[in-house]
Formats: structure tokens, sequence, C-alpha cells
């Protein structure tokens, strides 16, 4: 597969570079070790984020921001006259093809538009492609690489090892697979519960004709099977009593007029009885009808069993009062009113992860018991116990009071959404006084019916017995037949959620499968390299052994030290201190990052060494240098350094521009004035510093020439090699332009009175005493103590050629060329 | 079934292939619809939305064969 460096970079109208007309261009080499110095506020970030809004589509740090604040409105630079922002990117190929221009551009009204200048056919695609977790990486990266939980390592590891689509699909597929999930948004809960309510409807029904049936025919039967032949049966036995003939003429079970036979045998004898007779046995039939079977039984179970599920999962996350103060705080961070993430606006303590990921990690904890909430009150609305539980207490024979009934509350929780656990754990108890009480009442009929089936005559008797089973047998049929039906349309739907159900599961597995295996063989690709790189980080501590390894079921990733002081399979999150961890997660970084083989073979750090001493520093860029870079290592890739470290930028300035190192410094005003690298040439400081001050503009004119003052003098010091102090590379304090200065005196005196002095006898007297030192002096000072009169445009001008003056004294007339002027190598060597 | 030398496309059939003998139904509503969960994140709203494709296209599917 064919790789790409970067090999520039320019910006123009984004973020904090202005730059109208005038690009900021970096160039970046290959086979270097890349560096660029910024000091804060001079655009290094902008940078960083040109390649992120590029590459990515998005500035993470904007995308954080609340809604209200209006991230994107920040892309665009504020002050740009075009209000538009440029980034061109320029990427070769390692095998050596024609480079690749891609621009970008987004408008102040949001419109991003991509490009390539050099004709590439899908620009899109290829910037898409050059999105690897590896490419861009900041401190943050690093610290939370380490900080992270195991399954979010897990994931952020995959990304890191080119696997992040398959982090990705995965996880998609997990969430598909979330049987909770499925169970409640396919309904498979509900349904499950509507068949067996429906099986107890048909059983209950059966039940009954085959009551009727033998009550008619005195044959015993089983099984319902040939309807035609017993409906056939029944037809018989009615039409053979003689009262009904009328009645059953061209009639058969299925269809007989149960009132006109009522009335046939009423109008017999005896019709008042008759009636009283036929009432009490529709009453009693009615409460016998809501019977309590082990169907409801499960049902309750089923209901306790969720409650007691929910109610587990709130504990878990807190009370809904924790949770409403846990929106409170998450609402809040990142406004006016509390703008840090890294402090808790309820307690004040600092954080050692930023605050409102984990709010709304918390926070989305509580849709589990909200989903189990929402799943109970479904439930609770389908359920037949609870439909017998009503029909029980509003029974007429039964006479419950209002009062004393406890469904209509319950039914009202449930379509609320309020369902309490107490009112379900009564539930079993009240159905079963309920039922006694039903059965009593049933006994009563009973023994009603059986007094005054006496008083009757028997033929009135058995004809108002036989009608009244036809009409059971007819309408528990129907029952049976109904309940059977709809039983087996929710069998269909249900076999269909339970195919898909099955299928996703397998699906998932299978890729989970397939997905741990390949992250494993990356895994154990890198692992040699991050455990031989620790080491080379951590120069002279203990080799800790970090060692990474894989959950069998999942993605989480642990990270543990193999010998942490003797001690075996310590957690590395537990012990180590911040310039540990991020050794660590450098190691693992830089390894994953030159075993990679997917399209970007760069990789831009902006600031990672914050948590580094100086020594550790150097023993990073010492192993970007001479062990991970293209150029030395067969799968190295080129580095991008960003910082505003100031030991770290001598170290550049003294690698800077060798053939493995290629350093530029930024300088510059922004968000307002231009920025520019050092590799843009100092003369266009110079032209923008005296610009701005031939129209009186001072405030942007004059730091311009601190920072065009700043790099004369660096470079004299650098080209000279003109001794400085001890501190003068790590304490920014010493790294003032009057320590340049005097740093430049002082050398030229003490090379002067040796005697070994190769400038000339004017240029150490101007070194020493003139009104050029003089006047750069009184500006320096001005600029660094705020003393004395503020500096004026014509002042400021002159300063600006002073300068030039000035660094005249450090160079002779090239004795090859002389037209030319060049440095002398050393104050002591021409 | 993932190669490590072949290309995520390449892969990602492989997969499809393997879904594909599972139930092909199936994974014709799956990779229809996977979308939903890979660009909103598989939280509890994008399981939803998902799910309710699913739903919808399990019940344009022909009823099964079942018993009571």
């Amino acid at each position: 597969m064919t790789r790409h460096f970067l090999r520039s970079i320019s910006v123009e109208g984004f973020r904090g570079i202005n730059n109208s007309g005038d690009p900021l261009v970096l160039k970046f080499k290959p086979g270097c070790v890349n560096s660029v110095h910024a000091q804060n506020g001079v655009g290094k970030t902008s940078i960083f984020e040109a390649l992120q809004f590029a590459i990515r589509g998005e500035i993470p740090r904007l995308q954080d921001l609340q809604e209200a604040e209006q991230g994107d409105t920040y892309i665009v630079n504020k002050f740009h006259p075009g209000k538009i922002a440029t980034i061109e990117l320029t990427f070769a190929p390692d095998d050596g093809g024609p480079d690749v221009v891609i621009l970008v551009q987004r408008t102040a009204a949001g419109a991003r538009t991509v490009s390539s200048p050099s004709g590439h056919a899908n620009p899109e695609t290829f910037l898409r492609s050059l999105n690897e977790d590896f490419v861009l990486v900041d401190y943050h990266t690093f610290a939370g690489f380490i900080d992270a939980t195991a399954l979010n390592r897990g994931r952020s590891f995959a990304a890191l090892i080119g696997l992040n689509s398959y982090s990705t699909l995965r996880q998609a597929l997990e969430g598909a697979d979330n049987t909770r999930t499925i169970n409640s948004d396919l309904g498979i809960t509900v349904l499950e519960t509507k068949i067996a309510a429906e099986r107890g409807k048909a059983n209950d029904a059966k039940v009954k004709v085959i009551e009727a049936y033998r009550d008619l025919t005195t044959q015993e039967i089983t099984q319902l099977t040939d309807r035609a032949e017993l409906e056939a049966a029944v037809t018989n036995i009615l039409a053979g009593i003689g009262t009904l003939q009328s009645v059953m003429a061209s009639k058969t079970v299925a269809d007989f007029d149960h009132k006109a036979a009522v009335a046939a045998i009423e109008a017999e004898e005896d019709s008042v009885n008759r009636r009283k007779l036929a009432k009490m046995r529709e009453d009693r039939d009615a409460i016998r009808a809501l019977s309590f079977s082990a169907d409801h039984v499960s049902q309750i179970n089923v209901l306790l069993a969720a409650a007691k599920e929910r109610d587990e999962a709130v504990e878990k996350v807190g009370s809904a009062e924790i949770r409403e103060l846990l929106k409170k705080a998450a609402s809040v961070m990142g406004t006016a009113a509390w703008p840090t993430d890294q402090t808790c606006p309820v307690c004040e303590l600092p954080q050692s992860q930023p605050l409102k990921a984990r709010l709304e990690e918390k926070i989305a904890l509580y849709d589990t018991a909200k989903d189990l909430d929402a799943a109970l009150c479904t439930l609770c609305n389908e359920c037949p116990a609870i439909d017998l539980l009503a029909n029980l207490e509003t029974a007429v024979p039964l006479a419950i009071p209002a009062s004393a009934q406890i469904a209509p509350g319950l039914v009202r929780a449930a379509k609320k959404g309020s369902v309490s656990t107490a009112d379900l754990i009564g539930l079993h108890k009240r159905l079963e006084e309920l039922i006694a009480a039903r059965d009593n009442k049933v006994a009563d009929f009973e023994a009603e019916i059986k007094k005054l089936e006496d008083t009757l005559p028997p033929s009135v008797v058995a004809s108002s017995r036989a009608v009244e089973n036809a009409k059971k047998f007819r309408d528990e049929f129907a029952n049976y037949a109904k309940a059977l039906a709809t039983v087996e349309s929710d069998m269909r739907k249900l076999a269909k959620l339970q195919r898909w159900r099955t299928f996703i599961h397998q699906a998932a597995e299978v890729f989970s499968n397939a997905e741990t295996a390949l992250s494993n063989n990356r895994l154990k690709e890198i692992e040699g390299s991050y455990k031989a790189l620790f080491p080379l980080l951590m120069r002279g501590a203990p080799d800790l052994k970090p060692q990474l390894s894989r959950a069998a079921n999942s993605q989480n990733i642990d990270l543990r030290l193999s010998d942490f002081y003797g001690e075996s399979n310590i957690s590395a999150r537990a012990v180590l201190s911040e310039s540990y961890r991020n050794a660590v997660a450098a190691s693992i970084f830089l390894s994953a990052a030159t075993k990679n083989s997917r399209p970007p073979r760069f990789m831009v750090l902006d600031d990672i060494t914050s948590s580094f001493d100086g020594g550790h520093q150097f023993f990073l860029m010492d192993a970007l240098l001479t062990k991970l870079r293209y150029g030395v290592a067969a799968e190295g890739i080129q580095f991008i350094i960003l910082s505003h470290d100031s030991a770290l930028e001598k170290y550049f300035d003294k690698l800077g521009n060798t053939p493995e190192w290629h350093h530029q410094k930024l300088q510059g005003l922004p968000p307002k004035g231009n920025i520019l690298s050092s590799a843009q040439g100092a003369d266009r400081l110079k032209k923008q510093a005296s610009d701005l001050l031939n129209i009186g503009n001072v405030d942007l004119g004059g730091p311009l020439v601190r920072q065009y003052m700043e790099y004369k003098l660096g470079y004299i010091i650098s080209k000279l090699q003109i001794p400085v102090p001890p501190d003068y590379a790590t304490r920014p304090d010493k790294r003032t332009l009057s320590t340049y200065l005097d740093a430049i005196t002082n050398a030229v005196s003490l090379y002067d009175k040796a005697g070994t002095c190769v400038m000339d006898a004017a240029q150490i007297a101007s070194v020493g005493q003139t009104a050029v030192a003089s006047l750069m002096s009184n500006m320096v000072s001005h600029y660094e103590t705020g003393a004395g009169q503020p500096l004026n445009a014509y002042t400021m001008l002159g300063v600006v050629s002073e300068i030039d003056a000035y660094v005249e004294n450090f160079r002779r007339t090239d004795p090859n060329n002389p037209g030319q002027r060049i440095f002398y190598k050393a104050l002591n060597k021409a | 079934m993932f190669d490590a030398d072949k290309s995520l496309d390449d892969n990602l059939a492989a997969f499809r292939a393997e879904c594909e003998k599972l139930d092909a139904d199936c994974a014709k509503i799956l990779f229809d619809n996977i979308d939903v969960l890979k660009l909103k994140g598989a939280d509890r709203d994008a399981r939803s939305a998902f799910n309710a494709k699913v739903k919808a296209a399990l019940e344009a599917l022909p009823d099964p064969a079942t018993k009571a």
C-alpha cells in the first residue's frame, strides 16, 4: 500500500491564523524529525487544529463547547477580511509518486469544501484514509490512554493499531445485540407474555367446552380437534328437546337463538323461577370464569422480577434526585458560569480527568434504569393477572367497594410509568383473597341453584340446563378458537423477532471473535517494540515491563506492569507517576504507529512532553531521531513535533537544519496580525514590522520588532557558538533579549581580552559601546520591564535598521566570493 | 475470518458472507441499517432507531409456518 508523508501545510484565515493574502507555510521533510516551536499564543495550536479540521473534519475542542457557545463560528479567523479559512496540505507518497495536494476551505457560513489542485480523483476519500488515531496525538491522548477504563483503552487501542473501523463496527453490533434493548424495542417480552396469556385463555375455554359437552352428552372428551363432529352432537341434543323444536329448525348449536330458546322454555311453565334460575347460573358462570391459574402466578412473578431488576438498576446509579444533580452539573459545565472542565462545580475540587465526559457517562447509566422502568410499565399494561384483579374487584356478585379496590391505582400507575414494587408485592395476596371470596360466592350460587332446581319440574330444569350448556359450549368454543388464532398470529410475529435475535447474536459473536483475533495479532506484533522502547525513554529508571493484555470476550485492554520493583502483575494506572504513565503511553503509541501499515506515514505530536523533565525529553527526541524515524528504521515514519517548551527549543535549535532534523519557529501576532515561520524568512518579519510602523501602528509593530531582534540575536548566538548561562536553556525567564545581548557582549569582550577574537576592531567597538547597542537595549528594557517612555514608531523603525547593522558586526567578506558577506564560524574562528 | 493482509472492505465482505450464511434476510436487514449505529454510536437512542428499522423490515418478511 502506498503511504503518504506530510510535505507541507499552508494556512490562512483559520482559528488564530489570519495571514490574509500571505498564508503561513510550514514545510516538512519525510526523512527528518520535524520540529515547530512557538511561544504561547503564537499559533501552534491553530496548526494542530488545522490538521484536525482538514483530516478529521472537526475540531474536538470546539465540538466540546456547549451548543450555546456556537463553537463552529470560531473556525474561521474572526479578523480575516475574506471570512474564509483555507488549509492546503501537500502529501508525498512513499513510493516516489507525484505529490497529492488537498485544499480544504470553510466559509464563515459553515460550508466546507475539499478539492485537489493536484488533480486527485477523490480528495475527501483521500483525507478519510489519513484519519488514523496515531496521526494527530497530543498530551491528552497519552494521558487518556493510561487513565481510561479498560474498555475505552481497548477501543482507543483498536483505533491506534489501525482497527478503528473494526472497533466501531463491533460496538455497533454489540449495540444491535443488546438483548434488553431488543426485547424492549421489538416488544419480544410483551409478546411472549401475551402469548402465554392467550394460551391460558385457550386452555380455560377448552376446559369449559369439555365440561359443557360432558354435561350435555355424558361423554368424556380430551381434545377439541373435530369441531364439526362435536357441534353436530350438541345440535342433535338440542334438536331432540321437544320445547326447542321450532327454535332449532334449520339451526345448529353454532347459530341457534339462545334468547328464543330461553323464551320457549319459560313459556312452558314457571317463568319467574326459571328466569331467576337462569340469572343465577349466568352470574355463577361469570364469576367462576374469573379463575386464577398458574399462568397468572407466572405473570406476577415476571412483574416482580422486572421490578427487582429495575430497583437494582436504580440503586446502582443512585436516586432520581442524584440524576437531576448530575444533569444540572453537566449543563453548567462549559458555560460562562463554570467554564473549566477540570474542577467540580459542586465541590470545587480539582479532577484528574475531564469532568463533563464523566458526568455524561454517569447520566447514561440512568438509561438502563429508565428502560427497565418503561419495560415494567409495559408489562403491567399488558398483564392478564392485573386484568383479572380488575375484573374480580368490579364483579357485581362480589360487591367490593370502590375504596377497597387496588386495581384502578395500579392501572393508573402503569399508564403514568411509575409502578412501585410494593404495589406488585401485594398483588398475589390480593388475588388469592378475591379468589377465595369468589369461591365462596360460587358455592352460595350453587346451593341456591340446587334449591331452585328442586322446585322446578325436572323437564324444565333439564331443558334449561341443556340450553345454558349449549350456549356455554358455543361461546367457549368461540373463545377457544379466537385465543388459538391470536396465539398463532403472535407466534408468527415472535418467530420473526426471535429469528432476528438469534441472527444478530450469532453475527455479533462471529464478528467479535474475528476482531479479537485480528487485534491480538496486532498486539503481538507491537509487543516487542513497546517493551524495548519503554526503557529507552526512561533511561536510568527501573524497567517496569509494561504489558498490554486483551480480554477474551470483550474489547477490554488491561495495562499491567510485569516487574514493579519485584512485584508482578501490578496495575499501571494505580502506581505510575505522570511521567511514567506518559512514557508507557508514548512507547505504545510510537510502537503502534511505526508498526502500522495504514495510508498515513506521519505522526504529529503536539506538546507531548509536558510531564517530562529535560532529560526524558531528550531521551524521547533521541528515540525518534535514532530509532523510529523514516530513514533509520525500515518501518519508520515521519515525525512532526509541535512544542512551546523552552528547553526543547534549544535542543531543536541545536539540531535544526542538520540532515536528520528540520526545525522551524513560529513568530507573529495572532489572531489579528500574521504568523510566519522562520523558514519563511526573517526578512518578511522585518517587512511586516516596518509596514506597520510606517503607518504608525506601534501596538502591532513593536512586538514584531522584538521578535525580529530575538530571531537575529538568537541566530548570532547559534551561528557563532556564543556561550550562554547554564540555565539559559531551561528557564524561560532567563531567555530574554537582555540575556541574549549580555551573552553576546560578554563573549565578545572575553575573546577580545584574550586576544583571540576574529572580529575587527570597529566591529568589537560597535558591539560594546555604540548607539546601536544602546538603542536596542532601551527597546529591550522597555519591552521587558515596561520602564521608561513608550517608544514611538520612528524610534522603532530606527531599532529595526540598527538590528541589521548590529548583525553586520558578526560577518565578514567571503574570501571565495568577494561580493558576499558571511558569518564568522566562531568568535575565535574566521 | 479476518485476514490482516486484506483491506477493511475485503474483510467486511467476508463478514457479510458469513452473515448471509447464517440468515440472508436478516443479513440484508443488518447491512441496510447498521450505519445508524456506526454513525451515531450505539447509545440508547441509536439502538432504538436501529431496532425500529429492524422491526419494520422484519414485519415486511413473509410469515413463517408456526404451530400454536
